[in-house]
């Protein structure tokens, strides 16, 4: 609709995938939109990032004193859910790592946590023995330690993949159809109709109703604004744009999990594709 | 009976010992906001203004952080079993 002219057309006629950069906040958050795709490969997408890119986490903990008021259950769920920043460049994941599985230095980190009470333990207490790989928010609190309580713990942390645990997963992802707002009647639009929408979408402009570009994609196709101007405003979504989210957890940032994501695909890919022949 | 019932019920819903790593349903790492938001809501200020600047948006991890009670040192006060 809005650059309907310009359109990529390959050799089948058919209209070629793009991507555009919405908006990035930090490395936490990204906003992109994906034109010319379907559903089916949104959500392709949507799986292989939540299941299919690796991220560190604690995996298997040995606890040598814990005299605390959390049972040792307890404080080896909350080590494995801290978030690691992850270096995917210098670590293996276990199954393919070339020792076979015995724990080597590429494939395994060791960190080591020891506390006397009284005090709150938090995750910055973790001895990492790689300075690259430690806990992203290091005021993470763990227990909090009273007199003469104390805990050692030490910890291994792995490369894992989103489908055999949670703590695996890299952020989460998820996209909506891209809004088509059409005002088909201008004259019919009031005051009332322009202050229906929840994300302001519609502006005054010399006293005409007009849409504001910017801020059409915020649309979340609530469909107040039809309700609203009965007749005046159409509105519709696309089958084949999305805009799409990704918030990290922070091990990775969000470029690197659809970078990894796509990756995981074309893997596979491959797989099946050696498997046919 | 039922009002009893009721009343222990609560009890075991509203028992946590410290705040969770992540977040129940979405899974984002919150444990770390905890201090910050019980320091500013203790001197007074609106839950939900704090609950906004520590940029928690989605009702699911603001649930958490409402419903929360810090228990442990109450539980500390046992013996481990």
């Amino acid at each position: 609709m809005m650059d309907a002219g310009k359109k990529v057309v390959n050799v089948a006629g058919e209209s070629k995938m793009e991507v555009r950069l919405l908006d990035k906040i930090k490395d936490e958050k990204m906003y992109f939109l994906l034109k010319n795709s379907d559903v089916f490969f949104a959500n392709t997408l949507r799986r292989l990032m939540i299941e299919e890119v690796p991220v560190m986490a604690i995996e298997t903990v040995e606890i040598r004193e814990n005299s605390s008021a959390l049972y040792d259950e307890i404080l080896a769920h909350r080590f494995g859910l801290l978030p690691l920043k992850t270096d995917l460049k210098s670590y293996n994941m276990p199954q393919e790592c070339t020792c076979k599985q015995e724990g080597c230095a590429k494939c395994t980190l060791k960190l080591t946590l020891s506390a006397k009470g009284p005090g709150m333990v938090y995750a910055s207490g973790f001895k990492s023995k790689d300075p690259k790989v430690k806990p992203i928010f290091p005021k993470t609190p763990i227990v909090e330690l009273f007199k003469d309580q104390e805990i050692k713990i030490e910890a291994t942390a792995v490369l894992g993949k989103g489908k055999d645990h949670a703590k695996f997963c890299p952020g989460l992802f998820f996209y909506k159809n891209r809004p088509i707002i059409e005002i088909v009647k201008k004259d019919q639009i009031t005051q009332q109709c322009i202050d229906s929408c929840p994300k302001k979408v519609f502006v005054l402009k010399n006293k005409k109703p007009e849409i504001d570009k910017d801020k059409v994609l915020k649309c979340d196709l609530c469909n107040a604004c039809v309700e609203a101007c009965k007749g005046a405003i159409k509105l519709e979504s696309s089958n084949s744009d999305f805009i799409i989210t990704i918030e990290s957890f922070g091990q990775l940032s969000p470029k690197d999990i659809v970078i990894k994501a796509a990756e995981a695909l074309d893997n596979k890919l491959k797989e099946f594709g050696n498997l046919l022949k | 009976m039922v009002r009893q019932g009721q009343k222990f019920r609560r009890v075991i819903g509203d028992y946590k010992m410290i705040i969770p790593i992540r977040c129940f349903s979405c899974g984002k790492p919150i444990a770390h906001l905890w201090e910050d938001y019980e320091k500013r809501v203790g001197k007074g200020e609106d839950r939900k203004k704090v609950l906004d600047d520590i940029g928690l948006e989605r009702y699911c991890c603001r649930a958490v952080f409402l419903g929360h009670v810090d228990l442990l040192k109450d539980a500390a006060k046992f013996k481990k079993f």
